[in-house]
Order: structure tokens, then C-alpha cells, then sequence
């Protein structure tokens, strides 16, 4: 019996991704799809951002380089043939820089709506349920748990990344990863507030200029 | 009568068979597949029930005549064109029915739409034949015997008509056949004068003074006619008589003029009692999209919207729009679209009849599809098409097409409009303009100043700039400012702008 529970136990560890060792980080398997950073990449315990799973990123003010961060996603969705979905964004994206920095306008949709109604949220999970969506990017005030946790389903079932934009800190969120950006003196401060497969949880400056 | 009499042709063959078999040596003569439905009349007034001897009625010449009866009546000797009391005093338990003749000639022209799936040409021969012209169909399907099972099978399954089918190189032929009950297949006219031979005279389409006519002269079946001279004939019992011969036997043309298929779809489905249910709407709908596709396959068409009507009682109708991106003819995405806009829709008052109707058809294109088998959907191979599409449809349908956006760059030197947010749709302009921020404010925000600079929160401090934007004279809006990247106190990287007119600053943009 004690011989027969370390396979079983490292069956379930290899099957499982929710269930992970605290305490061997570093033996992780890069399993994300690279941020284009490669500080921030080794700050995440996946190697990159989580596949097919909800982004939470909490900034209390827009602007600070939230859309940097996603940039070399959005080219990648770009380089795949595959859709970009802009969910209630608060200001206008501007195509031409978006398309400066090499994403293709064609496969962008934006949807304009009100931030807080169940609209977005719909076309939110619609989109992240779509196969052809690589990336959905939404703006949502209004989310109670049991919604973030369909999301985070929705995201699963269509092999999408979900980022949700947020601009207070919740405590308990079943996102598979929860950062916080914070303008700092030496370039973009992203804190790590929660990341499935880790405890402990890292900050990193990014010089995105 | 029955195809039980020798020398007949034999019925259409079971086994298969190839291209030379049905081949006619006249190349491309034409094969007319001819339906007669004996009981039509009686069948689109009551359901069919197995046993019960009902007829139908017409009045004719005064007195009220049996029309078409049942088998079971027909059993105990009821006839058509019995006088109906002798119909009783046969068969005392007998339902007579008044003849509908409206909606006889609507039945078969249902048919005759149906029948537009094997042929492009079929000829209503009312009250109750269809002719279909097969030639061209043969390939297709496979050979006469592979079409004639399919027909019949799709006719006993979807129309519960009682008929028989025969198929002739000429359309009296066909007729002939069919009326007598001979399911034959003749491919060639130099055959048609033997098969015919043995079929007595009174399957001939002539009237009664005619047939009396040839029966005293001794003429039982056809191939008495075939003996004797033709100018004798025509002589004797005038010119129809041989005309009608020739028009049998191909000497002579018989042009039959088909019908032209509707370029509209309409069906209506009254609902049993009031219905203001959602659920129960939308399953009627379904039927009737059901219907649709059927009338879309037939045509080889597709179509890129449709309209639901709503009956209510005593109010005026309420219509539904479903529109889908592109011409589809695919039943499921249509009714997606037609579930989001009845749910937004709020019932004031309970619905009796639902129609569906569309009339701008399509050309339908199918959609290729790849041999190889693709795993995995993120291979640029991939077609991407179909769930965007439909994921565009279902929030057009739910959002409204103004809340659903695609992002264009305009070749304008003017920041403001070299965005556009608006339909999805292939951009053309390739213009790279460097050193723009990725969030543009819909409207320049003044900002305030402290000793002639700038200040956002703080105190700005520019990093870079400026960059001089002067244009747009040609319609009233020009624009003279001065562009500067600046960090404000908290790092953040803002694009701001220096107006040349009223010397004020303004934040325009956020640089990330």
C-alpha cells in the first residue's frame, strides 16, 4: 500500500492541473502560451499565461500599460488566424496603433455596452465559448462569483484566454490568475496575487517602453 | 387492367442496373415519370382510416353524383358516377363528403412543389396526375429503378396519398399507364406500340359516344387501332382519334407546360388555443423553419433573412425579423437567431397563428471541406468562418447591430478620424503612422495648467514631442495642435496635445 501511493499520487498530480505540490515550483511544466516578457514568464508558475483560463487584472487606473502586457497575445492571435474580442472597453482602441504594433484589424469584433449589465457578460461567455476567439478582453464592473466561475468555465470549453479588467481588488476570485498593476518608477509594477500551481507569489517590473 | 396480363411490359427492374441499360437510342429523348393519385379527392377532406367506407360527392347534371370512394365503399360496389341514393342502398353505412375542389388543386400543387426535388420540370395534369420529366434526373440518381424507389418511398413517408407510377418516352404514354394501374417503364417510342398493344380501348382519354363507337365496330384493345389504316380511321371517327393515337405513340408533339416553381416561401401554422409561451412559439417555429429547408433544398436556393408573424386576436400583427450574415439555408443557426429575438421580445397579448415567409432567395454555395483531418483548431489550415459567424449573428440578434463593431483605420492625418469604429468588414487602408498610444478618449479632455504646464493629477513632464498636426481645412474641421508624450507623476504614459488655436493642452490618448 505505501508502495502503491506515490504512483497514485503522481498519477494525480500529472492528470490533474488543479492539484499541485506547494512545495516543488520549480519542477512545474511550462504549460502556458508565452507573455512575450520573459521576466514576467518566469515570474508565472505556468512559464506564461494559463491556457484556455480567466486573467484577472486589477489596475486602478487605465492606461498604466494593461494593454502592453496583452500586445504580443494579440499578435499571436493574429499569427493564428484567430478572432479578438473587445468586451465594453472604456475608451476607444486606437487601430492605428493596434495595427502598428502588427494585430490584424480584420479579425477584431468590439461590442459597445454598458459595463455593468448582463448583456456583456452574455457576449462575454459567448465569445469565450467560440473556438475561433483566441483572446476576449472585457471591462465588467458587475461579478458575482458564481459568474466569474462560468467564466472561467466558458474559457476552458472554448480553448480561449479570458482577461478581465478590473478596477477594485476582490478578495476571493476562482480566476486561475489574478495580477495587479501598479505604475512604478522603473516601468510596470505586475504583482501576482494569485496563480494556480504556486503559493508564493512574485512581483516583477516591466520597462514596456 | 392489371399488370398480371401477358405481353405487358415488365415493371420497373429491382436490380441494378448501368447507364446502358436505360440509355435511350434516340440520345436524348425525354422520360416522362407520370403520378396519378386515384384517391386524392377523398384523402385532403378526411384522414384516412382503414375500413370506413366514405365517398366523395359532386353535383352533377341535377343530381348528386359519387365522385371518388373509398376502398372499403368501392368493396361493396359503390362506383364513381353512381347516383349517391344508389350509393346508399349499397352500402347503408356510407359518409358522403362534398367534393372540395380547391383544395384538391392546392394538394397537388404541394405536391407538384415536392416533386421539384428530382426534376426541374413537372406538369400538373389536374384534377389529380403529375408528370415529371426524368431524363435529365437519371444520371444523378442513379437509374430509373434507384429514382422510382426513391419517389415512392419519399411519397408513402411524408404524403400518406394513395397513387401508382409508370414512366413512358411520351407524356400520354405515361398517363395511360399510370391511370390503368401499369407500373411499366418503356424507354424508347419503338417499344411503346408493342407494350401498348394488349391495354383494352377504354383506357383511351375519349368520351363515351366514342368508346360506344369503337366498341360496336369490335375495337377491344389497342393494337385493334394499331391494325387498322389511319386515314380510315380518322375518316370514320374523325380526326381526334388518330391525333390522340399519334400523341401516344410520339408521332405527333405534346408539349406540357410545367410549372414555375414560387420564387417565395409562405406557411402559416395555427396554433391549438392562445399560446404567449416562448418555449412553445419557438417549437412551432421550428416546424415551420423545417418546412423552409425543405422548400430551400428543392429550389437549391438560400436565403438571409426571414420574417415571423404574429397573430393576435383583435390587435395588429407583430412582426420578428431573423437575419443572418450570409445566405445559409442551415435550420439550426436560424433558429438560434429567431430564439434570441423572441426572447427579447415581450408578448402583450397571446398569439393564435404564426406564418413564416421569406421572398428573396439566394443562389446556395456549399462550403468545401478538407480532406485532411485536422485536430487541432489552432492550425492555420483551419476554415475560420462558421462559429464566428454564427457567434456574430447571435450578438447582432441580441445587441443590435450598432453595439457590435469592427475597427478600421481611415487615411486621415487627424487623430480623431483615423479611427473608425463600424461594420465588420475587410479593411483596405495600410497606413503605419509610428509613436501612437493604443487608448484614444472620444473626446479630448482639457487639462488644467500651473505656470504654463500642463497637469493631469500632478505635474506632467513631457518626454517627448512635439509632433505638429495642421490639416483638415478642406471641410471645416481642420486642426492645428502640437503632440507630446508625457508621464504623469505616477509613470503613466499619456499623449497629449498642445492646441494652436486657443493655446489650451488637452489629453487625448493613454499610451498602454
Amino acid at each position: 500500500m505505501d508502495r502503491a501511493r506515490p504512483e497514485k499520487l503522481q498519477q494525480l498530480l500529472q492528470n490533474n492541473p488543479a492539484v499541485w505540490r506547494a512545495g516543488d515550483r520549480e519542477q512545474a511544466a511550462a504549460t502556458g502560451t508565452p507573455t512575450g516578457y520573459s521576466d514576467l514568464d518566469a515570474a508565472l508558475p505556468a512559464r506564461g499565461w494559463p491556457r484556455d483560463a480567466l486573467v484577472e487584472v486589477t489596475a486602478r487606473r487605465w492606461g498604466v500599460g494593461e494593454l502592453q502586457l496583452f500586445l504580443p497575445a494579440m499578435r499571436a492571435a493574429s499569427r493564428e488566424r484567430r478572432w479578438l474580442v473587445w468586451v465594453a472597453p472604456p475608451l476607444l482602441p486606437y487601430a492605428p496603433a493596434l495595427a502598428a504594433a502588427g494585430v490584424e484589424l480584420d479579425r477584431i469584433i468590439v461590442i459597445r455596452s454598458d459595463s455593468c449589465s448582463q448583456d456583456a457578460l452574455w457576449s462575454m461567455e459567448k465569445a469565450l465559448r467560440t473556438p475561433s476567439c483566441a483572446l476576449v478582453l472585457a471591462w465588467l464592473n458587475w461579478l458575482p462569483d458564481a459568474v466569474l466561475r462560468r467564466l472561467q468555465l466558458a474559457a476552458e470549453g472554448g480553448r480561449t484566454l479570458g482577461v478581465l479588467f478590473r478596477e477594485r481588488e476582490v478578495r476571493h476570485s476562482p480566476a486561475a490568475l489574478r495580477l495587479g498593476l501598479e505604475p512604478g518608477p522603473e516601468g510596470l509594477r505586475v504583482q501576482v496575487r494569485k496563480a494556480r500551481g504556486t503559493f508564493r507569489y512574485r512581483s516583477v517590473d516591466l520597462d514596456l517602453h | 387492367m392489371a399488370g398480371s396480363t401477358p405481353g405487358l411490359p415488365l415493371p420497373f427492374p429491382s436490380s441494378p442496373e448501368s447507364p446502358a441499360d436505360w440509355a435511350s437510342p434516340a440520345g436524348d429523348a425525354a422520360l416522362w415519370l407520370a403520378l396519378v393519385f386515384p384517391r386524392l379527392a377523398l384523402e385532403v377532406i378526411t384522414v384516412k382510416e382503414e375500413g370506413a367506407p366514405c365517398a366523395a360527392a359532386e353535383q352533377a347534371g341535377g343530381r348528386r353524383r359519387i365522385h371518388t370512394a373509398s376502398q372499403a365503399a368501392e368493396a361493396k360496389g359503390v362506383a364513381p358516377g353512381m347516383p349517391v341514393n344508389a350509393a346508399y342502398a349499397l352500402c347503408p353505412a356510407l359518409q358522403v363528403h362534398a367534393l372540395d375542389a380547391a383544395a384538391q388543386q392546392a394538394r397537388l400543387e404541394q405536391l407538384a412543389h415536392w416533386a421539384g426535388r428530382y426534376t426541374s420540370q413537372v406538369c400538373l395534369i389536374p384534377p389529380r396526375a403529375l408528370l415529371l420529366e426524368i431524363r435529365g434526373s437519371l444520371r444523378l440518381f442513379g437509374g430509373p429503378a434507384r429514382l422510382h424507389a426513391q419517389i415512392t418511398g419519399e411519397l408513402s413517408a411524408q404524403w400518406s396519398h394513395e397513387f401508382r407510377c409508370a414512366a413512358a418516352p411520351t407524356p400520354a404514354a405515361g398517363l395511360l399507364l399510370a391511370e390503368n394501374g401499369v407500373p411499366a417503364l418503356i424507354t424508347d417510342c419503338a417499344a411503346l406500340r408493342s407494350a401498348l398493344g394488349p391495354m383494352p380501348v377504354s383506357a383511351l382519354p375519349l368520351d363515351k359516344r366514342r368508346q360506344r363507337q369503337l366498341g360496336s365496330a369490335g375495337i377491344r384493345i389497342l393494337r385493334d387501332l394499331w391494325r387498322l389504316p389511319a386515314a380510315d380511321l380518322a375518316r370514320r371517327f374523325g380526326p381526334e382519334l388518330t391525333n390522340s393515337i399519334d400523341r401516344i405513340l410520339g408521332r405527333r408533339p405534346d408539349p406540357r407546360a410545367a410549372i414555375a416553381f414560387p420564387e417565395h416561401f409562405e406557411a402559416a401554422l395555427p396554433l391549438p388555443g392562445e399560446v404567449q409561451d416562448h418555449a412553445l412559439l419557438l417549437a412551432a417555429a421550428g416546424q415551420l423553419i423545417d418546412e423552409l429547408i425543405d422548400f430551400l433544398r428543392a429550389r437549391d436556393a438560400a436565403i438571409d433573412h426571414c420574417l415571423l408573424r404574429l397573430h393576435h386576436p383583435q390587435r395588429p400583427i407583430t412582426t420578428v425579423r431573423a437575419g443572418l450574415r450570409e445566405a445559409s439555408r442551415d435550420g439550426g443557426r436560424l433558429l438560434q437567431v429567431l430564439a434570441e429575438r423572441l426572447h427579447r421580445l415581450a408578448l402583450e397579448a397571446p398569439v393564435t397563428t404564426i406564418e413564416l415567409m421569406t421572398n428573396r432567395l439566394q443562389p446556395y454555395t456549399g462550403v468545401n471541406a478538407s480532406l485532411l483531418m485536422l485536430p487541432d483548431a489552432r492550425s492555420p489550415l483551419a476554415a475560420v468562418g462558421d462559429d464566428i459567424t454564427s457567434l456574430l449573428e447571435q450578438l447582432q440578434a441580441r445587441l443590435g447591430r450598432a453595439a457590435v463593431r469592427g475597427l478600421h483605420v481611415v487615411e486621415d492625418l487627424r487623430p480623431e478620424r483615423a479611427l473608425r469604429l463600424g461594420a465588420l468588414s475587410r479593411s483596405s487602408c495600410h497606413c503605419r503612422v509610428p509613436g501612437r498610444p493604443l487608448w484614444l478618449l472620444p473626446r479630448p479632455r482639457p487639462l488644467a495648467r500651473r505656470d504654463g504646464q500642463p497637469r493631469c493629477g500632478g505635474a506632467l513632464r513631457i518626454i517627448a514631442g512635439p509632433e505638429r498636426i495642421e490639416t483638415g481645412w478642406w471641410d471645416g474641421d481642420d486642426v492645428r495642435r502640437d503632440y507630446f508624450i508625457a508621464a504623469d507623476s505616477e509613470g503613466r504614459r499619456l499623449w497629449v496635445f498642445r492646441d494652436l488655436r486657443d493655446r489650451g493642452w488637452y489629453l487625448h490618448g493613454l499610451f498602454g
